[in-house]
C-alpha cells in the first residue's frame, strides 16, 4: 500500500510538471512558459517585456498572415531565453528592442521578410538558428557586442564589425564613449558607467540616457589584450551518443536476463 | 545440451521501454510526451505487479 502511495505521488508530479501552455494572439508573456507543440496563427505576434524569463516553444509553429507584423517582440528586457520556436510568414520574425544578455537558440525563421532584428540591443547570443528569410536573416541597428551565429548560413554585413558574426571572438565590452555600460564593467574600466566617486548616481543618470544611434559605425577592437571575455551560457539540450545508448540498452537487457534466470 | 527457453530471452525485453523512457527524460527533460510515456509505463508496471502478486 505504501509503495502504491509513492507511485501515485510520482505519477501526479510527473503529470503536473509536464503541463504546457497554449498561445493566444497578441499575448504578453510575463513568466517562463513551455508552449504546447501546436501551430498558432498569431497575426499580431506575442510580446515579452519581462526580464529573466524563458520561452520554450517546444517546436511550436508561430505563423503570421501575409508577411505582416512581428512574430515575437521582446522589449526593454534582460536575460530572456527563446528556444525551439518556428516563426513563419511575418514581416519580422523576432524583434529585440533594448534587450540585453539574452539567448536565442534552436529556432527556425522561415519566409519572413527579416528573420531577426536587433534594435539598441547588447550582449545577446543568437546561435543555432536556421533562417530562410525573404530579405535579411539578421538586421542590427545601434546594437553591439551580440554574438550572431546562424546554423545554416554565414552573415557578412556591416554590423559584424561591432558584433561577433559566424564565430566567437573577444569583444571589448568595456569601451568608453559608446554610451553603453555592461554589467561586467565598472566605472574604472568604462567611463560610460559613471565616475568612481559617484557610481550609483551616475548609473541612474545613464539609465535615462538615450542610446546614440551612431553606435553601429564604431568598431570594436578585437585585440588579444581584452579584459573581459565573452561568455556564452551553456546549452540546455543534453544528448547521449548512440554507442552509449546501445551499451545502456544491452546492459539493461543483460540485467533483465540475469534476473529472469535467477527466478 | 540444455534447451533454450525463448521466454527467458524475451522477458528481459520488457525493460527496453523503461530504458528508452529514462534516456528520453535525460535528453529532453519533463515535457508532455515524457509525461504521457511515464504514465503508460507506470500503468503497465502497476498492472504487472498486481498480476504477479496475484
Amino acid at each position: 500500500m505504501k509503495q502504491m502511495f509513492y507511485l501515485l505521488i510520482f505519477l501526479i508530479s510527473t503529470i503536473a510538471t509536464s503541463a504546457c501552455v497554449d498561445l493566444t494572439d497578441g499575448s504578453l508573456i510575463t513568466q517562463s512558459i513551455l508552449l504546447c507543440s501546436n501551430t498558432y496563427d498569431i497575426p499580431n505576434g506575442i510580446f515579452i517585456k519581462t526580464s529573466n524569463i524563458e520561452l520554450d516553444c517546444n517546436t511550436a509553429i508561430l505563423r503570421g498572415v501575409n508577411g505582416q507584423g512581428t512574430g515575437i517582440r521582446v522589449e526593454d528586457a534582460d536575460n530572456v531565453t527563446l528556444r525551439n520556436c518556428h516563426i513563419l510568414t511575418f514581416d519580422q520574425g523576432l524583434l529585440f528592442k533594448n534587450v540585453t544578455n539574452s539567448l536565442v537558440e534552436d529556432n527556425g525563421f522561415l519566409k519572413n521578410r527579416i528573420g531577426i532584428r536587433l534594435l539598441e540591443s547588447y550582449e545577446n547570443t543568437i546561435r543555432e538558428n536556421n533562417d530562410k528569410s525573404h530579405q535579411l536573416a539578421v538586421s542590427a541597428v545601434s546594437s553591439k557586442f551580440n554574438i550572431v551565429m546562424l546554423g545554416n548560413k554565414n552573415i557578412d554585413r556591416a554590423f559584424c564589425e561591432v558584433n561577433a558574426c559566424n564565430r566567437l571572438r573577444d569583444m571589448q565590452v568595456c569601451e568608453s564613449g559608446d554610451f553603453y555600460c555592461s554589467r561586467r564593467c565598472s566605472p574604472a574600466s568604462d567611463s560610460d558607467c559613471g565616475t568612481v566617486e559617484n557610481e550609483t548616481g551616475a548609473m541612474e543618470e545613464f539609465a535615462q540616457t538615450p542610446i546614440a544611434t551612431a553606435l553601429v559605425s564604431k568598431e570594436v577592437q578585437s585585440s588579444a589584450s581584452v579584459s573581459q571575455n565573452t561568455q556564452i551560457p551553456p546549452s540546455k539540450k543534453r544528448t547521449i551518443p548512440l554507442p552509449i545508448k546501445i551499451i545502456i540498452y544491452v546492459v539493461a537487457y543483460a540485467i533483465g536476463l540475469v534476473i529472469v534466470k535467477k527466478k | 545440451m540444455k534447451e533454450v527457453n525463448w521466454k527467458d530471452l524475451a522477458m528481459p525485453l520488457a525493460i527496453i521501454p523503461y530504458v528508452f523512457f529514462g534516456i528520453y527524460l535525460f535528453e529532453n527533460g519533463l515535457n508532455l510526451v515524457a509525461g504521457m510515456l511515464g504514465f503508460v509505463l507506470l500503468c503497465i508496471a502497476i498492472g504487472v505487479a498486481v498480476m504477479v502478486r496475484g
